[in-house]
Parts: structure tokens; C-alpha cells; sequence
């Protein structure tokens, strides 16, 4: 199998050559096979480099953390009723995010916009939240350990918000038709990179909140 | 298999089509709805062969900004006590050499190979995002020049090109050279991971059918990991980077010890991403030679599972090492135990490659062109610092080693006998599939002998001088020493490998 | 085939070249004569474990290196194409691999680390064990060292010097590394391997002298505008001379002689301009007699008036002239050989050097005052530098 494969793959390439110069006359054109996947491979990708910024910077939090030993966060008051009920919401808004999917494979666009409503609504809910627990926990930029706990939860925060934006997008292109449950990668799609936002606020919930 | 080759006239993967390499491609560069020809065409391009070439183009710029930086600093190192730069001067020209031969010459000639053949060698039309991927290349190329025109702008950085903090920081580094190495590689890691992410979905989903995964020509295998790789490894030094700037710009203290931060942070994330990177430049070089050799040796790649699966295994194992830039940094004796055993046992997918390589040539009849020079140097160039790269990694051995020449030479001989002598070796393999002519055989085998002796006596009596002692990022030295001679034997190199590049591009 | 005596000579010239140059190459470039820095003449116990673990290192990776080179040279010269083959008639076996043999060069190799790996393990764990230690805190500050002993134990320094430091033959020594500014990196390639200084952090390095010597030293880690000439000595002695050693550095230095014109406008000088940076005990103005280092409390010893360099430090001059050298040994106190080392040194002042350093700092030494990091250029005129120097030499 090898030779096929270091040398000269054409006999498996020319089956492509009929679509790709049909292609060449339509470009923006081409819904067909091989296009279809793009937008979640995309989405995947992009999301796990997010996911490594988000981790770099949580690590980041916890060395300085265990460098600064007990003195972290002593001034502070971090009462867990914020971060518990964040994490909720965000586990609730998985639950909506797989509805808004399952409904888009059944082409069920009512339950769809609905989902998609809910899981907009708990995203909100989610950025408000944030803001009061900042309110309530006080912490300075100037402390020393207020820069890394603001990059750590902004930038999730700052994540959040483009989950929120992106689900919006995707819910007015399922106005204009283009997903279905013959193509329902935008959806999909959203809900990966929502997904991971909600894996990564566990991580910081426990990293930041609990261990503390 | 290559017999077969003269058969059909489809040959995609190998640069062996001398009478017809500009006949229209069945699968085809698309035209776009624009310019064809002059300026606007090469601007306005979102055709994966033009961002290739361009790519192509400025790395070798940079490349010839890098060796002339390179060429200042042998100068200054040929005798002791030299004046010809200042401290300051010198440790900008060493910063913005490294910084520019990692960043803006091996990464991006990188690219431009893999923009160029990946999507020719799985039979896809373009890249997945044509236009993504012309933002990365103008995108990437914005932030190199920007770093570069701190040159202009009150001189270069000079915080080495792993740049630690608390020296990188405001207090130590009040001039702005700092800020334009931490903004300029934002920008070309934004760049970078973009096009990561571009070429990661092109392989993954434009593989025409029945381009399995292990049919795919192993120079898009290696490619694939070197993306996958920098989608994980960009985002880390993108957000060390940022903290960087707030530390520098706005006051904040990520990484100053006296207000609570911790300098040991950078080390980490630097190398997290350091690590991966070395391989990410080395492994597309690997491809290369994967194709070349056995092209000219007539027999297929000997054991293409191997060969793929060493590849995936430096990819993961690339994770696991980075502290082992760290021996000397206190970090404890359980971490240095742990990352002194992971590297030791790196060696092994490494090795792989070069046996099989060799396993390739063996019984094949060999036919000596200028790639193959360049792919067989490789072979032995890149063994002599892959096993000086085990020495260091016996770390009380290292702490020994650690910033003298010997890493010095270590890093050369695989980077310039890895990558560098790769990515030749490709440039004349592919050239005529580029251009439509190959570049002269003779005046090629002059650039290769010339770049071979002068690498070798460039950087081999390095591996002496570290062992002696010899500091590296040292501006001076002086002839109590004992110094002297290798490096001035090492500056002599120097000029031999900036005569074979003449004559390169003479060619 | 046909050409295979003239591969196997090619081979064979090949195999010949390489290892009597290789021999040249190693007879000489591990001996110590005018190579003060080098890293294979080990003279301490740690460096020698170092030794003893890379040197068979060195040589497998020799052997290593020698059987690809030569495997290369052979394959490429034995297979090369011949003139009269022709394509698709002369084709090579079409071998796609063996797997038996790829696993024998993936596995191979593993074991021959695993081995290894061992030692290596066994080494690291090593280097760390001291009995008994003599301990010494070394501080980096750009760009010179400074050496602190508490020799009571009571967390208060009794001896601070800089540049040079002096152990005992024969005894552990435990360096205590922190840094006051960036990261440094402390070496002695005669005596162990290096060890960062890192702000906020303290680390250790063990290491015992085998014999008498000046062992020269350098900073390895990049910090800065003259990390290159970040030099630092230690010189080992033998016990009895350590225990001089001790004792002189431990007595307050004499005050010049009134006699001593020259000294006594010096010393005036000295605590009028140079007191804000650097401390002589008893002579500058935070010490009160009786001048012992014992009244001193760390961290703030040394810094007399609230310093503005970025290190917040300045060599501590009370024992200048027990250092056979001093500005990071880049210059010599005494005329002669600087390389015997002295409890006391009783050689000849080299008032040049000392003068050279006052008239203008930079020309020895790249620093950036204006930006806080180094010692600034005052611009004495020759007749304060004359006064200056003859204060100086006066410190033992
Ligand atoms: C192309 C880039 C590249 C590559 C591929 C490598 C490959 C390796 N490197 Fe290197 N390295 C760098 C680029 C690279 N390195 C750079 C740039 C630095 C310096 C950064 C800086 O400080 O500025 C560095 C520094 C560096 C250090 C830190 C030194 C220090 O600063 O103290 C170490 C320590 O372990 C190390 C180890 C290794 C090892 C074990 C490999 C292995 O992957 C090598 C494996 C290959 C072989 C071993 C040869 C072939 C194998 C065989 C023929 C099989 C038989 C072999 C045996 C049984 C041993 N490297
Ligand atoms: C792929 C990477 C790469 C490449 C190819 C090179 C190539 C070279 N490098 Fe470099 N080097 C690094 C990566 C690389 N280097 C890195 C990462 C560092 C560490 C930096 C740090 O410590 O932070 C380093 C550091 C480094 C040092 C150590 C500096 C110090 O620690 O003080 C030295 C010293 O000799 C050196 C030398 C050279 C030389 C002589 C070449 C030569 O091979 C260069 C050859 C090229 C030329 C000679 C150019 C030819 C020019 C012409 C033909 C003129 C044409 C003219 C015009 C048209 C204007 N390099
Ligand atoms: C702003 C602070 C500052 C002032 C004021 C200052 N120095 Fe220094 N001095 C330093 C620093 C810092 C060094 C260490 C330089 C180095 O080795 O990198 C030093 C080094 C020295 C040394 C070498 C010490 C050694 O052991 O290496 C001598 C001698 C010296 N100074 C003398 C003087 C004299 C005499 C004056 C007054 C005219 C003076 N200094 C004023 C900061 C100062
Ligand atoms: Cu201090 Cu380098
Ligand atoms: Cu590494």
C-alpha cells in the first residue's frame, strides 16, 4: 500500500477530476460532498486553540497560586452560591444547546428556534451572573492576584459571549433555510464551540472557585 | 514505483515531470474572478500556489536578514575583544537572528511548501478557506515586518528569542525592541494558527475519494501533525505574549516576582510552546526528505507506517519534554528526573526516520541530484545534532552543557542540517513543478558542497568551544580564554555558507 | 556487484579520516591548560559524577554517530546508479519494509536508553546529597555576584564579599542561589554545573573542591545588557588557609593610617560620593562601632541610604583587597599571577586596574546608570582618582 501512497496517488486522485473542473466554471457554488464538513472541522479546530489559550492561562492562575501559597485570595470573600449557580446554568444551557441539534436533524425548526431562545436566555443569565460575582467578590485589578482571576474569568467571559453571538448567527441563517437536517453543520458547529465553553468553565469552576 | 511514473502523466506528488510541468493541472489551480497577471494578481490572490510561492519568496528575504544578522555576529565573535558591535548592538543582532529564523524563515518556507503541494497531493482544488488563507499570509507578513521595523524604530529587542521574564519586563528593558518582538509575534501567531486551522480542515476534509488517510503522501502527513501541533502550541505563547504586554504596557505583574507575580511562569509557557515548535519546524523538512529519497533512489519509502507513526509519536511525545530547557532552572529534582527520562526516550521515533531513510537508499540505485544531496545531508547532518540533543538530555550532563556553544551547535545541526538543508533540498525538487524549469545541476551541487563544508566548519567546532566553556549570548571574550581559534574557524565557515547562498541565487 | 571493492575503500578512507580526527579532536580539547572554563577537567566531586556519567554517553553517541555516518557513506556509495543502467530495465527490488526490522531499530535503541537511563537517574538523585555543608548565599544583581555567610547560624551575615568566594578544600558546600533583579545563572565548570538565580526563589547547588585553585566562573543566563561579562571566581583553599581566611574577614578593617595623606582624602571622598551605593563597614555612615558584621541585620545590610538601582545593591567594599579580583574578576588586584590562590593576598596593588575602573566604569564594564543597572561614571578628575585608589588599597 505504501507505493500508491508515497509515489504518485493519482489512480485514486482522477475519480475527483469530473467534480473539481465542473467546479471550476461555478466556484462559490459547490454544496456537494466535500465541502459539507468544513465548518465544523473549522469550528473544532479553532475552539481547541481557544481551549489551549484558556488552559494556559487557568495553569497560569494556578502556579501563580501555589507560588504565592496561603496568602491567596485572603482579602477576599468568594461565596460559592455564584459560581454553583453559574455552573447550572451552564450545564442546563448543554441540555438546550443538544435540543437545538436534535431538532434541527428532525427538521423540527419550531423546537429549534426555541432551543436555541433557551440556551440564548441561560447564556445571558450566565454573563450576568459573572458580573455580580465580581461586584461581590471585590478583588482589585491592583492586587496581586487580580490580574491572572480577571484574564482567567474575562476571557472565558469574553468566550461565552462569542458562543452567544455565534448561536445567534446560526439561529438567523436557520431563518434564511440553509440548515436542515440534510445540513446541519452550523448548528452543530455552535454548539461545539458551546460545548467547550461549558467544559471550560467547570475547569475554571473547580481550579478557581472551589480549590480556591 | 517511480518506473511507472513515465506512465502517468498525472503524477501529482513528485517534481519528475520535466517536459510539461505548466500543462493545465486536471486538478487544477481555479481562476478566481480576477487579475491574472502583474502586481494585483500576486495581491489580490487567494490561489493556495501564489500564497505558496509568496510565502516562499519572503521567507527566503528573511532568510538573508537573518544571515546577515548572523554574519554581524560571527564578526564580532572572529577575535577576542572585538569592538566591531556593542553589547547592546550584539544582543539585539543575536534576539532579532533568532527570532527571525525561527518565525520568519524555517515556519513560514514551511508554509510555503505545504500551501503549495498539500492540496495537489490529496487532490483537493484549494485549501479549505482560500481566503483565510490569503488573510494569514498578509496577516503573517504584516507582523513580520512590523517586528523587523523596530530596526527603524529605536532598536531591535534584545531579550533573547525565549525572552525571560523579569528581564523582558519594563523595569530591565525600558526601550521598545521588547514590545515589537511581543506585538510582531502576536501577530504572526494569529496569522499561523489561522492558516493551522485552514490546512488542519484541508486534510482532513478535501481528500479526494479514496485518499484514505494512510494513502496520503507522507509529506502531507508530516505537514497534517506540524499543524495540529500549532493549533495546540500557538494559543499558549499567544497568551504568554499578551500577558507580556499588559506586564509592559499597562503596569500589570504576571511575571514580576517583587509584586507577587512569578518568573518562572514564561519559562514554562514559553517552552510549553518552545518544545512542540522545534519539531514543528524540523518535521515538514522530514517530509521533504521522505519524498525526495526515494525518488532518486528508485525504491518506495521503506516501511511508510513506520515512517507516519514516528511522526505522530514525535507529535505527542514534543508535549512531554519542554522543562527539559529548564535543568538548570531549580524547577526540583522530580520534575528535572521526570523531564531528563521523557526526552532520553524521544530519541527512538527520531531514529526511526533516519533508519528507515537510510533502509530506503539501501539496495536502491541512487542517482546523486541536488535534492538528493541535500535530503542525504540532511540524513547525516540532522544525526549529529539529534545526538547531541540525547547528550543534553542527561540532565546533570546538561547542567554542564546548558547556554554554552554546545547548545549552540546542537540547535544549528538540526535546525540549519534539519530544516534548513530539508526545505533546499525541496526548493530544488519542486522548483521545476513551481517555475517550469530546473535550476542548474552544477552550479547546485557547488551550493551544496559549499553549504555542507561551510556549515559543518561553521558550527561543528561550536560542540568544542561549549564544552571548553564558551558562554553563549556573550559578546566578547577574551584571549585568556582559549577561544580563539574555532572561532574564528567557525566565522570563516560562516562566509563559506553566505558564498554557497550566492551562489544559489545566482542560480 | 561490480564496484564493490571501491565502495568498501571509500568507506574505509572514510572510517580512517573521521576517527583520527576525531582522536585529534578529544586528546586535546579536555585539557585545562589556558581553559579556564572548560567543562571536562572536572575538580570537585559533583563535576566529577558529571563526568563520569557523560563521558560513556559521549562515547556511545560517538559510536552511534560513527555507524550511521559510515552506514550513509556506504549506502551512497555502494548503490549509487551506475552509467550503464537504464531505467525500467536495472529497477531495484521494490521493498516496501520489513516490520521486523523497523521494530528491532524502534526497540533497540529504547533499551540502549533505558539503560543509560539508570545512571542518569541514579546522577541527578546525587547531586543534591551533602554532609555537613558549609552553606553560602550567592546573590545575582546585574551584573556581578555577591557571597554572604552566616557563620553563626543566627540568620544574620558575618562575612559579605563580592565576586570572589573561598571554601575549603575537602569540605561539601551548599550554595544558597537568589537573585535581586533578573534570572541569573551561576556556574563554576570546575567544580558543578550551573544553577539559575531566580528572584523571589532560592536554590541550591552542592559541590565539594578536590584540590587547591582559582576556579573561574560565569553567568549563564541571559540577563541583560553585559551578561557576557558577568564573571565570578571561587577559590578553594586548603583548610588551614580557609580558617585565615576566616578570621581576616571576620576582623573590622584597620582605619588608613593618618600618616597616609593620600587615603585619608580618599576615605572623606569615599564616604561623601560613593557611600550612597556602597557599604564599608565601619567607615560608612549606618555602621556604629564596634564595627563587626554581627550587628547587622539581612536583608537590608549594605544598603545605606534608600538606594535607587534596580538591584537595590552595590558590592560590599570592606574587604576589597582580600579578593585577588575584583569587577567580576574581569580585572586583577595584584600584579602577577592571578591564578594561585591566596588566603591573603601579599602581592604588589595593581593601582591601574583600580584607576582604569574609577576613571570611567563603562569602558570596562557595559552598564546602563541612567536606566539604574550598574555603577555610574562620576567623573572624577585624576587627582580624586589618585586619593580614591590609595583608600581603596587600603582595605584588607
Ligand atoms: C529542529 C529543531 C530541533 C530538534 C529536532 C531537536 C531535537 C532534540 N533536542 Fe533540541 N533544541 C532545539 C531544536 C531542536 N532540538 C533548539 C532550538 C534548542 C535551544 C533553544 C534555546 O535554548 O535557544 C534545543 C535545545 C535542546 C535542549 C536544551 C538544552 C539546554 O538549553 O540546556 C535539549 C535537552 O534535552 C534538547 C534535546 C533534544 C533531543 C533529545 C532531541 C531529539 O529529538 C533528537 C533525536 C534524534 C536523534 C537521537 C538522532 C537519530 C537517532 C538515531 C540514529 C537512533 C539511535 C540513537 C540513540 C540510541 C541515541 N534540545
Ligand atoms: C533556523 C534557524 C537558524 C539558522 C538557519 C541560523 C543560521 C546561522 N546562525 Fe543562528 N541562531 C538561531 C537559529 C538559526 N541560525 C537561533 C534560534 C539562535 C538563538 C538566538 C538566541 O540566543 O536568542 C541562534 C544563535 C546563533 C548564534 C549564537 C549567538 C549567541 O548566543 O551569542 C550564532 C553564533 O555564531 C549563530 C550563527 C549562525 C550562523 C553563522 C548562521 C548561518 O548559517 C547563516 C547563513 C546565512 C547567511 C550567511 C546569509 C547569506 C547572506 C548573503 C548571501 C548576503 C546577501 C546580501 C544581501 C542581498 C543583503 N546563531
Ligand atoms: C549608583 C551606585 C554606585 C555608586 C554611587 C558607586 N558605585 Fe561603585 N559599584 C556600583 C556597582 C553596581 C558596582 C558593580 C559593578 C559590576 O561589577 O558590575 C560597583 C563596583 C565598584 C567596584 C568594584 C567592586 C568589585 O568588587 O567588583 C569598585 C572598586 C567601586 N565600585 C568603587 C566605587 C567608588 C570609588 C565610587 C565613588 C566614586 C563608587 N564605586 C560609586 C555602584 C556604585
Ligand atoms: Cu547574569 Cu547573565
Ligand atoms: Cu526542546
Amino acid at each position: 500500500m505504501s507505493d500508491t501512497a508515497t509515489l504518485s496517488p493519482p489512480e485514486v486522485a482522477i475519480p475527483a477530476d469530473g467534480a473539481q473542473l465542473a467546479s471550476s466554471t461555478t466556484p462559490e457554488l459547490l454544496p456537494t460532498m466535500p465541502r459539507r464538513r468544513e465548518l465544523i472541522f473549522g469550528t473544532v479546530f479553532v475552539t481547541a486553540g481557544i481551549a489551549m489559550g484558556l488552559l494556559t492561562l487557568i495553569g497560569s492562575y494556578i502556579a501563580t497560586r501555589d507560588a504565592a501559597g496561603n496568602a491567596w485570595l485572603v482579602d477576599n470573600q468568594i461565596a460559592l452560591t455564584q459560581p454553583n449557580m453559574q455552573m447550572l446554568t451552564m450545564v442546563m444551557s448543554v441540555v438546550t444547546m443538544q435540543w437545538a441539534v436534535w431538532s434541527i436533524c428532525r427538521d423540527d425548526r419550531y423546537h429549534t428556534y426555541l432551543a436555541l431562545g433557551v440556551t440564548l436566555l441561560l447564556g445571558i443569565a450566565f454573563v450576568n451572573q459573572s458580573t455580580f460575582l465580581f461586584k461581590e467578590a471585590g478583588i482589585s485589578i491592583t492586587q496581586p492576584e487580580g490580574p491572572l482571576f480577571y484574564a482567567v474569568t474575562l476571557s472565558h467571559l469574553a468566550m461565552v459571549i462569542a458562543g452567544l453571538i455565534f448561536i445567534v448567527l446560526m439561529a438567523f441563517r436557520t431563518f434564511g433555510g440553509q440548515y436542515s437536517s440534510r445540513q446541519p453543520d452550523g448548528i452543530s458547529a455552535a454548539a461545539v464551540f458551546w460545548y467547550a465553553g461549558v467544559a471550560l468553565y467547570s475547569v475554571i469552576w473547580f481550579a478557581v472557585y472551589i480549590q480556591k | 514505483m517511480t518506473i511507472i511514473e513515465e506512465q502517468r502523466p498525472l503524477e501529482l506528488t513528485t517534481g519528475l515531470d520535466p517536459v510539461a510541468p505548466e500543462a493545465p493541472n486536471p486538478l487544477g489551480v481555479f481562476a478566481r474572478p480576477q487579475a491574472n497577471t502583474g502586481w494585483r494578481s500576486w495581491v489580490n490572490t487567494v490561489d493556495h500556489k501564489k500564497i505558496g510561492i509568496m510565502y516562499g519568496v519572503a521567507s527566503f528575504f528573511f532568510l538573508l536578514v537573518g544571515g546577515v544578522e548572523a554574519l554581524l555576529i560571527r564578526l564580532q565573535l572572529s577575535v577576542p575583544g572585538s569592538q566591531l558591535l556593542s553589547a547592546d548592538l550584539y544582543n539585539q543582532v543575536f534576539t532579532m537572528h533568532g527570532v527571525t529564523m525561527v518565525f520568519m524563515v524555517i515556519m513560514p518556507m514551511a508554509s510555503a511548501f505545504a500551501n503549495y503541494l498539500i492540496p495537489l497531493q490529496i487532490g483537493a482544488r484549494d485549501v479549505s478557506f482560500p481566503r483565510m488563507n490569503a488573510l494569514s499570509l498578509w496577516v503573517w507578513l504584516a507582523g513580520a515586518i512590523f517586528f523587523n521595523s523596530s530596526w527603524l524604530l529605536g532598536g531591535g529587542a534584545n531579550g533573547g528569542w525565549f525572552n525571560y521574564a523579569p528581564n523582558a519586563g519594563v523595569t530591565f528593558s525600558p526601550g521598545t525592541g521588547i514590545d515589537f518582538y511581543a506585538i510582531g509575534l502576536l501577530i504572526m501567531g494569529i496569522g499561523s494558527t489561522v492558516s493551522a486551522v485552514n490546512l488542519t480542515v484541508t486534510v482532513l476534509n478535501m481528500r479526494a475519494p479514496g485518499m484514505t488517510l494512510m494513502k496520503m503522501p507522507v509529506f502531507t502527513w508530516m505537514n497534517f501533525v506540524v499543524q495540529v501541533l500549532l493549533v495546540f502550541a500557538l494559543p499558549v505563547i499567544t497568551v504568554a505574549l499578551l500577558l507580556l504586554t499588559f506586564d509592559r504596557m499597562f503596569g500589570a505583574a504576571f511575571f514580576d516576582a517583587s509584586k507577587g507575580g512569578d518568573p518562572f511562569l514564561w519559562e514554562h509557557l514559553f517552552w510549553i510552546f518552545g518544545h512542540p515548535e522545534v519539531y514543528i519546524m524540523v518535521l515538514p523538512a522530514f517530509g521533504m526528505v521522505s519524498e525526495i529519497i526515494p525518488v532518486f533512489s528508485r525504491k518506495p519509502i521503506f516501511g511508510y507506517p513506520f515512517m507516519v507513526g514516528s511522526g505522530i509519536a514525535i507529535g505527542f511525545m514534543g508535549w512531554g519534554v519542554w522543562a527539559h530547557h529548564m535543568f538548570a532552572s531549580g524547577m526540583g529534582q522530580l520534575s528535572v528526573l521526570a523531564f531528563s527520562l521523557s526526552t532520553l526516550f524521544i530519541a527512538v521515533p527520531t531514529g526511526v526516520k533516519i533508519l528507515n531513510w537510510m533502509a530506503t537508499m539501501y539496495g536502491g540505485r541512487l542517482k546523486f541530484t541536488v535534492p538528493m544531496l541535500f535530503s542525504v545531508g540532511l540524513v547525516g547532518m540532522f544525526t549529529i545534532g539529534g545526538l547531541s540533543g540525547v547528550t543534553h538530555a542527561f540532565a546533570p550532563a546538561d547542567t554542564q552543557q546548558t547556554d554554552t556553544y554546545y547548545i549552540v551547535a546542537h540547535f544549528h545541526y538540526v535546525l540549519f542540517g534539519g530544516a534548513l538543508l530539508g526545505m533546499m533540498g525541496g526548493l530544488y525538487f519542486w522548483w521545476p513543478k513551481m517555475f517550469g524549469h530546473f535550476l542548474g545541476e552544477r552550479t547546485g551541487k557547488w551550493h551544496f558542497w559549499l553549504m555542507l563544508v561551510g556549515f559543518n566548519l561553521t558550527f561543528g567546532p561550536m560542540h568544542i568551544l561549549g564544552l571548553q566553556g564558551m558562554m553563549r549570548r556573550t559578546y566578547t571574550y577574551t584571549s585568556i580564554q582559549g577561544f580563539s581559534t574555532w572561532n574564528l574557524v567557525s566565522t570563516i565557515g560562516a562566509f563559506v555558507i553566505a558564498l554557497s547562498l550566492l551562489v544559489f541565487i545566482g542560480n | 556487484m561490480r564496484n564493490n571493492r571501491k565502495s568498501y575503500i571509500i568507506t574505509g578512507i572514510c572510517l580512517a579520516i573521521v576517527l583520527v580526527l576525531g582522536f585529534l579532536l578529544v586528546k586535546n580539547i579536555g585539557l585545562p591548560e589556558g581553559r579556564p572554563l572548560t567543562t571536562l577537567s572536572p575538580r570537585g566531586n559533583k563535576s566529577q559524577a558529571i563526568q563520569n556519567l557523560i563521558i560513556p554517553v559521549f562515547a556511545i553517541a560517538g559510536v552511534v554517530f560513527i555507524l550511521v555516518e559510515i552506514g550513509l557513506v556506504f549506502v551512497a556509495t555502494r548503490f549509487r546508479r551506475r552509467p550503464d543502467e537504464v531505467d525500467g530495465k536495472n529497477e531495484p527490488v521494490q521493498l516496501h519494509g520489513n516490520t521486523k526490522l523497523e521494530l528491532g531499530w524502534t526497540i533497540a535503541p529504547a533499551l540502549l536508553l533505558a539503560v543509560l537511563a539508570v545512571f542518569n537517574v541514579n546522577t541527578i538523585l546525587q547531586m543534591d546529597d551533602a554532609t555537613d555543608p558549609l552553606e553560602v548565599t550567592v546573590i545575582g544583581q546585574q551584573w556581578w555576584w555577591e557571597y554572604r555567610y552566616d557563620l553563626d547560624n543566627d540568620g544574620a551575615p558575618d562575612i559579605i564579599t563580592a565576586t570572589e568566594a573561598a571554601i575549603p578544600v575537602g569540605r561539601d558546600v551548599r550554595f544558597k542561589i537568589q537573585s535581586n533583579d533578573v534570572i541569573h545563572s551561576f556556574w563554576i565548570p570546575a567544580l558543578s554545573g550551573k544553577m539559575d538565580a531566580v528572584p523571589g526563589r532560592t536554590h541550591q547547588v552542592v559541590l565539594q573542591a578536590n584540590e587547591v585553585g582559582m576556579f573561574q566562573g560565569q553567568c549563564t543566563e541571559y540577563c541583560g545588557l553585559s551578561h557576557g561579562k558577568m564573571r565570578m571566581q571561587v577559590k578553594a583553599l586548603t583548610p588551614e588557609d580557609y580558617q585565615v581566611w576566616l578570621t581576616a574577614m571576620t576582623t573590622s578593617p584597620a582605619q588608613p593610617d593618618p600618616k597616609n595623606e593620600l587615603a585619608v582624602q580618599g576615605q572623606i571622598l569615599f564616604v561623601a560620593q560613593c557611600s550612597y551605593c556602597h557599604q564599608i563597614d565601619g567607615i560608612t555612615p549606618v555602621s556604629k562601632a564596634p564595627y563587626t558584621y554581627n550587628t547587622v541585620s539581612d536583608p537590608d545590610y549594605g544598603k545605606t541610604v534608600a538606594i535607587t538601582m534596580a538591584s537595590g545593591n552595590a558590592p560590599n567594599l570592606t574587604h576589597m583587597m582580600m579578593r585577588q579580583h575584583f569587577v567580576g574578576g574581569l580585572l586583577n588586584l595584584y600584579q602577577g599571577d592571578d591564578s594561585i590562590p591566596q588566603a591573603i593576598p601579599d602581592g604588589v596593588p595593581d593601582t591601574n586596574n583600580i584607576k582604569r575602573w574609577l576613571r570611567n566604569p563603562e569602558e570596562v564594564k557595559p552598564m546602563d546608570p541612567n536606566n539604574n543597572q550598574g555603577m555610574p561614571n562620576y567623573n572624577l578628575s585624576e587627582a580624586q582618582i589618585e586619593q580614591l585608589t590609595a583608600f581603596l588599597i587600603t582595605l584588607k
